[in-house]
């Protein structure tokens, strides 16, 4: 089991956390300082631990670390982070605020917003008889900076921890490409800041008021600063929730454009204050580029209405303005270049994640991913296809013909390979019948040949 | 390369000399009279030179070992005295010092030969009658367990004194040229080797790094050392001597023979046995560069190319020397040349082509370059080079390159960084560099002026940049 932080990002770390449990028997008394909601939102509040399967070093390997959640319905959905519970978990168990435990699995996963939707095993839950409550939300739109409010969760495996302090920021910007366990995160909400005490292992749990409603979902906090909290909004929190709990994952559009601050560079652009946001990078092949966009343009408008991104904190939502429209709409952007304002129609692609899938060749002792679209854009590869070598282990095939963690595997005895699934059917075959396999890579950009002896 | 030596490494240079005289005392090796006597003689042939690398900010000194070749007053210099990417107009006031001198000749930088990267430079009057250039000695081939010995020099503070260094033969190897591995260091970098009855043997090479394990409070690191100052290795005087002929007719605007291919890997062992090509010498081509001499020869991605002229490419341990075998090729040849590639393409394609080499593009440090005071950098023509480095070569992005940022300028405060690449200038698209050169010349002259706008790209992030000038 792990013990302490487990991430760290732009200095910035998850807060899942693994260590050894820590039990009390319960205590069930009401105490006065305490409202009747604060009650029920603390057995409302779960520790999760998780059992998972990765694929780095070159084979399969299981980790397991804990956090936090919150129980949102009767029927047993459990909210928590994404860095917490991954698709990767294979066995997920949930400590219920009885100190019982109950198996639990994966509903919804979206990195972007680092939340995940875990259901408890309802069918579990009334075989033995167990009880739980569930939280309620409260609006994070009208919670005030100053206001106090309470961390509730499992920081290093401590049990039911409940922290004090106050909202610090009520809009903070942050985002990260590889924030979630190596996944983008940050790209389409502001977080809640807060000081009250969360440490490795509060991830997933709430953030509440005094009458026990959630406000936020703790998920990150600055690692060696102390009381620098920062929790996903409710209000996006409940949105996701609802969309995880029918679909399994949030479907965003993506129109390859990264919106930039315009600070004050209104005059240079000759706008008029509070107008427009400015166009920072646009993604070689995506939807903005093949409609002509450039970096340096200006976003007047999106369908119409007006876009204002003068300041960091206004570009979530602009991000998150395109991401909600149904994957393959048409969107009608007004954009200002030089002198001339023109309008451009561009076609939303479905939003996907840097990450490719991952797996293991046990066999060839070698752990792989897929270069997804993002990655190619970003790497500027030649192809937008081929696998990734994540792991080798020492004296198994793959290492033993050379091939090492970075290598783009790009074709086998010739022929290009363009998929994880293509890679699977070579392996399979290998697995049935062992011959040596003239493996193709790009190795810094040069491309290098490796055999692949049983 | 030596440094301009401050005191501390200076004792401790005086200590290593100590312990070399302890071993040269446990040495029978070579007649010791004799060796006196031969030292004084050859000590006419290595020179210290000392030269500026001048940049926009600063002047740094740097003192280097060569030998001369001829008694006009040229100097040949190894391939590392000079960082390659070094415009030649920063490098300032060479001086030749003869050993155990206090005054420096004055002088002049002629260029790096492109084949052996070697530098040369040429006294600003011939040689006093003393120096014996290196050529004419009697040279003689060294064998395995052969005593050896060498020319070191001291830096300027000790009037570039000389110091014997002594080793023996541990290999003979072609890597691809023929060098001598010694059992310990034997002569300066850019130094004369000896054999013990004084027939040059070879010029001593760069400082070859070590592999040591440091175990550090019981932690194991995994280390590399080398002695700037000693080298262990010399070029046989037959890879040397006929080679000192390519001093280069200009400083710059060399036409250098090129081919125009792009990540050369060698094919290693079990992957030329996949392809039947086992007992050959292999080289897979990652990339053609459009345009260039091999892609109107036919040439492509993934080609494997295993002749030169019929001649099968020769084998080398390790077997990556072979690329630079094939570098080595191209560069002793000619623009205009044509050279016939035996090529394997697939796994079973043979087929020959004949390419007419091209000449290189504007090399990196021949790019031209224009600083900005008032701005707070330098902005740098974009050549083939930053294309390739960059990939820019598909998606056909322009510019120039910030090549320098100045801490505490307006540029710097902005957050321009050297490598950006600046696409546009106050919303004007840059399409070459006199263009950009011209445009900011208008900024910093224009004492109005008090912002301009540039996009930038850095990696494959754009961003825009609003520089305050005040």
């Amino acid at each position: 089991m792990r013990c302490g932080a487990v991430a760290l990002a732009l200095g910035v770390g998850l807060l899942l956390a693994g260590c050894a449990t820590l039990g009390a028997p319960p205590r069930r008394e009401s105490a006065s300082a305490v409202s009747r909601g604060f009650e029920r939102l603390l057995d409302a509040v779960v520790r999760i631990d998780v059992r998972e399967r990765v694929f780095n070093g070159g084979s399969t390997r299981f980790v397991s670390g804990v956090g936090s959640g919150v129980i949102i319905s009767e029927d047993g959905l459990v909210l928590t982070n994404a860095h917490v519970a991954t698709p990767k978990a294979v066995e997920i168990s949930i400590t219920l605020a009885s100190l019982e435990e109950v198996r639990a699995e994966l509903v919804g996963w979206d990195h972007w917003t680092d939340l995940a939707l875990l259901r408890l095993d309802m069918e579990e839950v009334r075989r033995r008889g167990l009880s739980f409550a569930h939280a309620e939300f409260a609006d994070s739109d009208a919670v005030r900076v100053g206001e106090t409010v309470y961390a509730v969760g499992t920081p290093h495996g401590l049990t039911r921890t409940v922290t004090r302090g106050i909202i610090s920021n009520t809009d903070r910007y942050f985002e990260a490409s590889d924030g979630v366990r190596g996944y983008e995160t940050g790209y389409f909400n502001t977080w809640l800041q807060t000081d009250a005490a969360i440490n490795p292992g509060n991830s997933g749990g709430p953030l509440v008021l005094k009458d026990g409603r959630v406000v936020g979902i703790n998920s990150r906090t600055y690692l060696g600063a102390e009381n620098l909290g920062f929790a996903i909004p409710s209000n996006i929190a409940r949105t996701v929730a609802a969309i995880l709990a029918r679909e399994g994952e949030v479907p965003r559009s993506y129109i390859g454009l990264t919106p930039g601050a315009l600070r004050d560079l209104e005059g240079f652009f000759q706008l008029a204050i509070n107008t427009g946001a400015l166009i920072n990078s646009v993604d070689p092949g995506s939807p903005a580029a093949r409609a002509g966009l450039r970096p340096g343009d200006i976003l007047l408008a999106i369908d119409g209405e007006p876009v204002d991104g003068r300041f960091p904190e206004q570009l979530p939502p602009i991000q998150n303005r395109i991401a909600s429209v149904p994957i393959g709409s048409e969107l009608t952007l007004t954009v200002k270049r030089g002198e001339r304002t023109f309008d451009v129609v561009v076609v939303t692609e479905k939003l996907e994640s840097r990450v490719g899938e991952e797996w293991a060749f046990e066999k060839w002792g070698m752990s792989v991913q897929e270069v997804s679209r993002a990655y190619a854009r970003e790497n500027r590869l030649p192809e937008e296809a081929g696998i990734i070598v994540i792991g080798t282990q020492p004296a198994f095939p793959a290492a033993r013909a050379g091939l090492a963690r970075g290598d783009i595997i790009t074709r086998i005895n010739g022929k290009p390979i363009e998929s994880l699934e293509q890679l699977k059917a070579i392996y399979a075959a290998f697995e049935e019948k062992p011959d040596s396999l003239l493996v193709e890579a790009l190795r810094n950009r040069s491309v290098t040949l490796f055999v692949l002896k049983p | 390369m030596m440094s301009s030596t401050p005191t501390r490494p200076t004792v401790f240079r005086l200590a290593a000399l100590l312990i070399g005289a302890v071993l040269l005392a446990g040495s029978h090796a070579v007649a010791k009279e004799a060796l006196a006597d031969l030292f004084e003689a050859r000590v006419r042939s290595v020179v210290a030179v000392e030269f500026f690398v001048e940049t926009e900010i600063d002047r740094r000194p740097s003192v280097v070992v060569g030998v001369p070749i001829d008694r006009e007053g040229t100097v040949v210099l190894l391939d590392s005295s000079v960082p390659g990417w070094l415009p030649p107009a920063q490098l300032k006031d060479f001086k030749i010092y003869l050993p155990r001198s206090v005054d420096g000749v004055p002088a002049e930088y002629l260029g790096q030969d492109q084949l052996t990267g070697w530098h040369f430079i040429r006294a600003s009057a011939p040689f006093p009658g003393e120096v014996v250039p290196i050529t004419e000695y009697e040279t003689a081939r060294p064998r395995i367990g052969d005593p050896v010995w060498g020319i070191a020099v001291m830096g300027k503070d000790f009037d570039f004194q000389p110091y014997l260094m002594e080793a023996n033969v541990a290999l003979l190897q072609k890597v691809p040229q023929e060098v001598g591995f010694c059992v310990r260091e034997v002569a300066s970098p850019g130094g004369p080797v000896f054999s013990a009855d004084g027939a040059f043997l070879g010029w001593a090479g760069n400082p070859i790094w070590q592999e040591r394990d440091i175990y550090l409070e019981g932690v194991r690191y995994n280390a590399s050392i080398r002695n700037p100052n000693g080298s262990g290795s010399f070029l046989l005087a037959h890879e040397f001597l006929p080679w000192l002929k390519r001093i280069p007719e200009s400083v710059t605007g060399q036409a250098v023979p090129w081919l125009g291919i792009i990540g050369m890997q060698p094919v290693e062992r079990e992957a030329a046995k996949f392809l039947k090509i086992e007992n050959v010498s292999a080289i897979l081509v990652s990339d053609i560069i459009e345009g260039s001499p091999a892609a109107e020869a036919g040439m492509q991605k993934r080609d494997i190319i295993l002749t030169i002229d019929g001649e099968p490419l020769p084998r080398f341990s390790p077997q990556r020397v072979v690329s630079s075998y094939f570098e080595r090729e191209i560069l002793r040849r000619k623009p205009g040349d044509r050279m016939r590639l035996g090529i394997l393409r697939g796994t079973d394609e043979r087929l020959e082509v004949e390419v007419t080499l091209g000449q290189q593009p504007t090399p990196l440090k021949e790019a031209r370059r224009t600083w900005f005071e008032r701005l707070g950098f330098t902005v740098r023509e974009i050549v083939l080079y930053d294309k390739i480095q960059r990939q820019l070569l598909e998606s056909g992005e322009t510019g120039v390159i910030a090549n320098f940022v100045k801490p505490n300028t307006p540029a710097n405060t902005a957050g321009l960084m050297a490598g950006d690449l600046i696409r546009e200038i106050d919303g004007v698209e840059i399409t070459d560099y006199d263009q950009a050169v011209e445009i900011l010349r208008g900024i910093e002259e224009d004492p109005t002026r008090n912002e301009f706008v540039l996009l930038i790209s850095r990696g494959t992030e754009t961003s825009v940049i609003r520089v305050r000038l005040q």
